[in-house]
């Protein structure tokens, strides 16, 4: 057997998957090349970290800690339905609060500001008047630069 | 008991029954999660919730399937999606992490006590690199490999759990070493 294909077949050596034919094919050859052996080795060494994770001693308690959470998923599961009660009573008071409290404010202003129709004419002039200027400012600039 | 009156019990909320049931099958639970988490409180964590998932769900398990099949299911899957969501195992699948010596070793050294700290530090970053090699893989190979190896589940078990044919686990299992093989020998040789 070429290195190559022991390399390709060391995990299944290790694991036992191979032939007795193949076994003995592979083992002839580690027990000459030395490169091989070293990758066997390490591979051998890796997969048998494994090991120390298998068989986990459970925790005492997993029972009761279940037991504990199922209950309070249960209590919950009835505080919610409450929750959503009060929240379906809240919204539509909350909302109509808040349209006559819009509706409030909307009159108040109207009474606070009668009409003063020169004002509202003369502020778009002033708007405007302010605008040609940045205009002016920006060709000013342009100009400059050529 | 058997199964079918296992979840009538439990479908009438009869406490000693899922009780029973939890006790039977937790230490299997814990090493499938482990299996998949390499973490003991993590695993007992989802432990958690995958009986709880049981037993909130039992109304929706259809009698004449396998409880335990059902049950192995809800854990590998709860194990994935918490590897999913949870960041500190997207940076133990991050490469740079396992063979950084200073950065990572450091702060899990063993203690003074121990007589073979270096064997301890090897033997940690060995299981780190097997891990990232076994998360790099396929899905399903990942899975059927887990089940396999960590949890010594036959091939007509996880056929089962997986709910794919035994050929095809055999098919996947063996991809799962081949492709597990190819990366640990770039690790050999990177080092
Ligand atoms: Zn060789």
């Amino acid at each position: 057997m070429k290195c190559k294909k022991v390399n390709k077949n060391l995990i299944f050596y290790i694991d036992g998957d191979l032939s007795l034919k193949q076994n003995k094919e592979i083992e002839e050859h580690l027990s000459h090349c030395k490169k091989c052996s070293m990758l066997y080795n390490e591979i051998k060494l890796s997969l048998s970290v494994i090991e120390n994770e298998k068989g986990i001693e459970t925790n005492p308690y997993l029972y009761t800690r279940i037991k504990q959470r199922l209950e309070d998923i249960n209590e919950r599961s009835t505080n919610p339905v409450f929750a959503i009660q009060q929240k379906k009573l809240f919204q539509p008071v909350l909302v109509s609060f808040l349209i006559a409290l819009g509706i409030f404010i909307g009159v108040s202003i109207g009474n606070n500001y009668p009409l003063q129709e020169n004002n509202i004419a003369d502020t778009p002039s002033e708007q405007y008047y302010i605008n040609d200027l940045q205009q002016e400012h920006v060709e000013y600039f342009l100009l400059n630069n050529e | 008991m058997t199964d079918k009156e296992l979840i009538k019990a439990i479908k009438n909320n009869d406490q000693q029954a899922f009780k029973q049931f939890v006790e039977n099958n937790q230490q299997l639970v814990v090493n499938i999660c482990n299996g998949f988490l390499h973490n003991i409180a993590d695993a007992e964590d989802i432990t958690q919730d995958v009986f709880i998932e049981v037993f909130l769900s039992i109304n929706k398990f259809k009698e004449d399937a396998k409880l335990s099949t059902w049950l192995y299911r809800i854990a590998v899957n709860k194990s994935l999606n918490h590897i999913r969501d949870n960041k500190k195992h997207k940076i133990l699948n991050s490469i740079d992490n396992i063979k950084d010596p200073d950065k990572k070793m450091e702060k899990e050294l063993p203690d003074v006590n121990n007589s073979q700290p270096e064997k301890i530090i090897e033997e940690k970053e060995r299981s780190q690199i097997l891990q990232y090699s076994i998360n790099s893989l396929a899905k399903n190979q990942k899975i059927a490999f887990t089940l396999n190896k960590y949890d010594e589940l036959s091939y007509k078990k996880i056929a089962e759990i997986m709910d794919i044919s035994l050929s095809s686990v055999e098919s996947l299992i063996h991809r799962a070493k081949k492709n597990l093989q190819r990366k640990l020998f770039k690790f050999y040789k990177k080092n």
